[in-house]
């Protein structure tokens, strides 16, 4: 066989001689430029394999496992505003409820236009309190930055 | 209830331990994984200010996972699954993944007498791993994998997910350029 192995060939010989078949494991045992390109693989194998291993150098488990057992904010937050809310809510609601019948039937609360804007008044404030409430809840489960 | 400097011995024991609410258990799980997500960083995102981030995004990626684990492979080659394709994701991202585009160039090297082999050696780990960061990050991971964690072509194909052809195929060369580049660089006239 007088063509010289290839750089895969070579290699394969310093891995592991076995893959090499009859012929080409004679060849490169008796070829100086095999054999001398086989060194230098073998070289640099074994120049890798003795190089230093990449350390991480910062404390991977501890910043981890800080964000893993980082207290959660309370994500069912209940500020102590909201029953009071909640109930002008309802309040709101009744007397809407309320005015809205009297005007279209029988005049039992006259006048009631102030209330009805003041129960109006108290309801948005009502709903925009709870859309603040879903927002921190969004932001808590990461669905708002 | 929270078990304190308990060292857990199989990876179902240490599974266990974290689904049962010990998160020290996990902790051992990065420490026992980190080198092998260290190659993976340091080879993929190279000199990164972002490499930190990285192994933070690989671990918290593997405690959410955690409780979908089956076993069909080891602890850490799952870790190494995870970190592997956060690195390429990073890299795709970055646009500095090329395998395909790396240049087999035939460069005509002369003959080294065994006295230039002897002197090749005695300087060839000064000049290794500058020649090994000039690969591909790929190819500088599946060095590092191979030669410096030991793996074996089965356990590489499972954390990368490439055919164990194509990662033979990518070690051949790999080391073919790093034989090229270090002969190029290596000037015979200051012997």
């Amino acid at each position: 066989m007088n063509k010289h192995l290839n750089d895969t060939e070579i290699q394969q010989y310093v891995l592991d001689s076995d893959l090499l078949s009859g012929p080409k494991l004679l060849h490169i045992e008796n070829c100086e430029h095999c054999r001398l390109k086989g060194m230098q693989y073998k070289l640099i194998i074994s120049g890798i394999s003795t190089l230093p291993k990449m350390a991480l150098d910062f404390d991977a488990a501890g910043l981890v496992m800080a964000k893993i057992e980082k207290p959660a904010p309370n994500p069912a937050r209940f500020s102590p505003v909201n029953p009071v809310i909640t109930t002008l809510i309802l309040l709101g609601l009744a007397i809407l409820g309320i005015s809205a019948y009297s005007f279209y039937n029988i005049g039992l609360f006259k006048g009631s236009y102030i209330l009805s804007l003041i129960a109006f008044i108290l309801l948005l404030a009502g709903i925009a309190d709870q859309y603040y409430n879903y927002l921190k809840k969004l932001e808590h489960i990461g669905l708002l930055k | 209830m929270k078990q304190e400097n308990i060292t857990y011995g199989s990876d179902k024991e240490l599974v266990a331990g974290v689904l049962g609410g010990d998160s020290q258990a996990f902790a051992q799980i990065i420490r026992q994984t980190e080198g092998l997500v260290a190659q993976m960083v340091y080879t993929m995102a190279g000199p990164s200010a972002e490499r930190k981030d990285l192994v933070q995004d690989i671990y918290m990626k593997a405690y959410q996972n955690l409780p979908g684990f089956r076993f069909h492979a080891k602890l850490s080659t799952w870790v190494g699954q995870i970190a592997y394709h956060t690195c390429l994701h990073y890299l795709k991202r970055k646009k500095l993944y090329y395998p395909d585009e790396f240049p087999e160039e035939e460069v005509a090297i002369g003959e080294l007498s065994a006295n230039e082999i002897f002197l090749f050696d005695k300087e060839l780990s000064g000049i290794l791993q500058s020649a090994i960061a000039r690969l591909p990050p790929l190819y500088q991971t599946l060095v590092s994998l191979f030669h410096q964690e030991e793996l074996s072509y089965q356990e590489i194909r499972e954390i990368t997910g490439l055919p164990e052809g194509t990662v033979k195929n990518y070690l051949f060369r790999a080391r073919k350029a790093l034989r090229q580049d270090l002969l190029k660089r290596y000037d015979k006239n200051e012997l």
